[in-house]
């Protein structure tokens, strides 16, 4: 039975091991229903690790997943989409040859009722489609295969799959790595909507920029461990540039450790 | 939707839509300069029978080129179809001399095609084996096969008239193998355009992780591929029994390989993911008229597979150009 408010996810002492090496240690969090959760570390430092627990890829070795409460054993991608997880790689999910619409209904194309032998219902797909896309990117062609696309409007064309498929956690993994300005404004907005339509956000970025941005909370990861966990509005970059290169440093801390030349390391 | 965007849309279509359409345009185009040039310098060229004839002998080919172009789209092949085409004879053929009704008979000869299909499509699918080794097994094991079977011999009979129809009988004019080959060619486009599992055949040949991370059972399309293409191969196979009222056991043999260059000179990538029907319907038709122009003029049986063999080559560098152009 689902918790009545149980949080959306909740993560207690997940750690996960690669033939003997850690890439995760007693990670735990909550991620709320409507909330944007920054995930930021250096490199190694497990974000990957982490999401893939979440989206089914690698089973973890510790600890315990739950989903509005109901602890969840996620097998395989599949079944983490089932309960609404959709993770975005950069560029690692989409068809090149199909267009806009073919890409964001793969596996799940609507069929017109009437005849027989069930027919795709490309009028849908693409009026759909269209809908879709007006609310993230205007600027992505219908009709056109996503390899001539840029890599905005491909993520557009992402991000509008995991919003039809009802994702109620969307994890972004560097979403804006490679885009332009504008493009990555597009995207800060559409992690502003997911918010607005109650859905999570799961965003891994090394750009503190966009995390001050868009996140309400960031959870920092050194070495596999979380070292700490800030409401954006509580906190500063200088202090999560701290936590991601020196561990958790309590305000005492960080005086003791400037004073002793330990800091600059 | 204001007016900009519909002169957008108009626009984005055309373009998306050039690009694949310029090669089967160019092909067109070669078709009718080469028409032009056999016409010129034969006029036999233009008879009517001759066109029958073209047609009658493109047909056989275009059955299996058809879902090979499936499978090639889904970055697959299928080699043996030149075995089963000659199994599929063989089947109906020893079914009629049994005895059995041509109907049973036919459906027997496809249902072994569809046989070594399933064979195919599970050692590719389920076993991992790679599909040009799998069909290669394939395409020996079943010429092998069919010559024990047959002892080596023709099976020539008095065939029923039903089933000689198949081969030899025509509608206004039309032999019936083109129409057969039409109907295959209709049904096979429609499944690619217009049904989830077209979709799935170019999505798994685009990128098969991708394709599988997005739910889409990749096995079981490919299983059905292989066994869609035994089955069109035993439908040629038994087309051309009918046709010479009698079915050899070399019957197809080495036709693999027309079928491929076919499907190739119509503009299907090699690279899987895009190609068309209409484009392997030109280039079967391509093929026989080459054939046929070369055959009037009086060239060498050589040099025509040298021609065939140029003509793929031009195709493949065609398809190398077009893909990295497209990948940038
Ligand atoms: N499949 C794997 N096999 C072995 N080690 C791995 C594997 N995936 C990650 N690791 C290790 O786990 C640690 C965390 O990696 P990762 O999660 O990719 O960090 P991040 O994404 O934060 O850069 C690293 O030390 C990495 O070498
Ligand atoms: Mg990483």
């Amino acid at each position: 039975m689902p918790r009545e408010n149980a949080p959306l996810v909740e993560a207690c002492g997940i750690g996960r091991t690669f033939k003997g090496v850690t890439a995760l240690a007693d990670v735990s969090f909550v991620l709320d229903r409507g909330e944007v959760l920054a995930l930021v570390g250096s490199n190694g430092a497990g974000k990957s690790t982490l999401i893939k627990v979440l989206s089914g890829v690698h089973p973890p070795s510790d600890g315990e997943l739950l989903i509005n409460g109901v602890p969840v054993r996620l097998r395989d991608p599949a079944e983490a989409r089932q309960l609404g997880i959709e993770t975005l790689y950069q560029d690692l999910s989409l068809i090149d040859t199909l267009d806009a619409a073919g890409n964001i209904f793969l596996g799940r194309e609507p069929r017109t009722r009437q005849s027989l032998n069930r027919l795709l219902d490309t009028r849908a797909m693409i009026r759909d489609a269209r809908e879709l896309l007006t609310a993230l990117n205007p600027s992505v062609p219908l009709d056109r295969p996503v390899s001539v696309m840029s890599g905005g409007q491909r993520q557009a064309v992402s991000l509008a799959r995991a919003v039809h498929f009802g994702a109620q956690v969307v994890i972004l993994d560097e979403p804006t790595a490679a885009l332009g300005v504008a493009e990555t404004a597009l995207t800060l907005a559409a992690i502003r909507q997911f918010r607005s339509q109650g859905r999570s956000v799961i965003l891994v970025s090394h750009d503190l920029v966009d995390v001050f941005a868009v996140a309400d909370r960031i959870l920092v990861l050194r070495a596999g461990r979380v070292v700490g966990s800030r409401l954006t509005h509580e906190t500063t970059s200088e202090e999560i540039v701290q936590m991601i290169t020196l561990g958790e440093v309590s305000p005492s801390r960080v005086v003791e450790v400037t004073q002793s030349g330990e800091g600059r390391r | 939707m204001t007016p900009a965007a519909v002169a957008g849309a108009i626009q984005e279509r055309g373009l998306a839509r050039r690009m694949i359409a310029s090669r089967q345009a160019l092909l067109l185009v070669l078709i009718l300069l080469w028409c032009l040039v056999i016409a010129i310098n034969e006029p036999r060229f233009l008879s009517v029978q001759n066109f029958i004839n073209i047609g009658d002998q493109a047909a056989i080919l275009a059955i299996p080129a058809a879902v090979m172009t499936l499978i090639i789209i889904c970055a697959g092949i299928d080699l043996s179809v030149g075995s089963v085409l000659a199994l599929g004879g063989f089947i109906t053929a020893s079914s009629l001399v049994a005895g059995l009704p041509t109907l049973a008979a036919v459906l027997l000869g496809i249902a072994a095609g569809i046989g070594i299909g399933l064979l195919n499509g599970a050692g590719i699918a389920y076993l991992g084996i790679p599909a040009l080794i799998m069909t290669l097994a394939m395409l020996y094991a079943v010429r092998g096969g069919v010559l024990f079977l047959a002892k080596g011999e023709t099976i020539a009979s008095d065939f029923p008239a039903a089933f000689r129809y198949l081969g030899t009988g025509d509608l206004l004019g039309i032999p019936v193998p083109v129409f057969i080959a039409i109907g295959v060619f209709l049904a096979c486009g429609l499944v690619l355009r217009s049904t989830r599992f077209g979709r799935y055949v170019i999505a798994i040949g685009t990128n098969e992780d991708v394709s599988r991370r997005a739910g889409i059972n990749v096995r079981r399309v490919k299983l059905t591929l292989y066994a869609a293409s035994g089955a069109a191969a035993a439908l040629a196979g038994i087309v051309l029994a009918s046709k010479l009222n009698a079915a050899t056991t070399n019957a197809g043999y080495g036709s693999e390989l027309d079928v491929i260059a076919a499907v190739i000179i119509g503009g299907t990538s090699l690279f899987g993911g895009r190609g068309t029907l209409v484009g392997t319907a030109l280039g079967v038709v391509f093929l026989a008229l080459v054939r046929n122009g070369l055959n009037l003029l009086g060239v060498s049986p050589f040099l025509q597979i040298f021609t065939v063999g140029a003509l793929l080559f031009v195709s493949a560098l065609a398809d190398v150009l077009y893909s990295r152009a497209g990948r940038q």
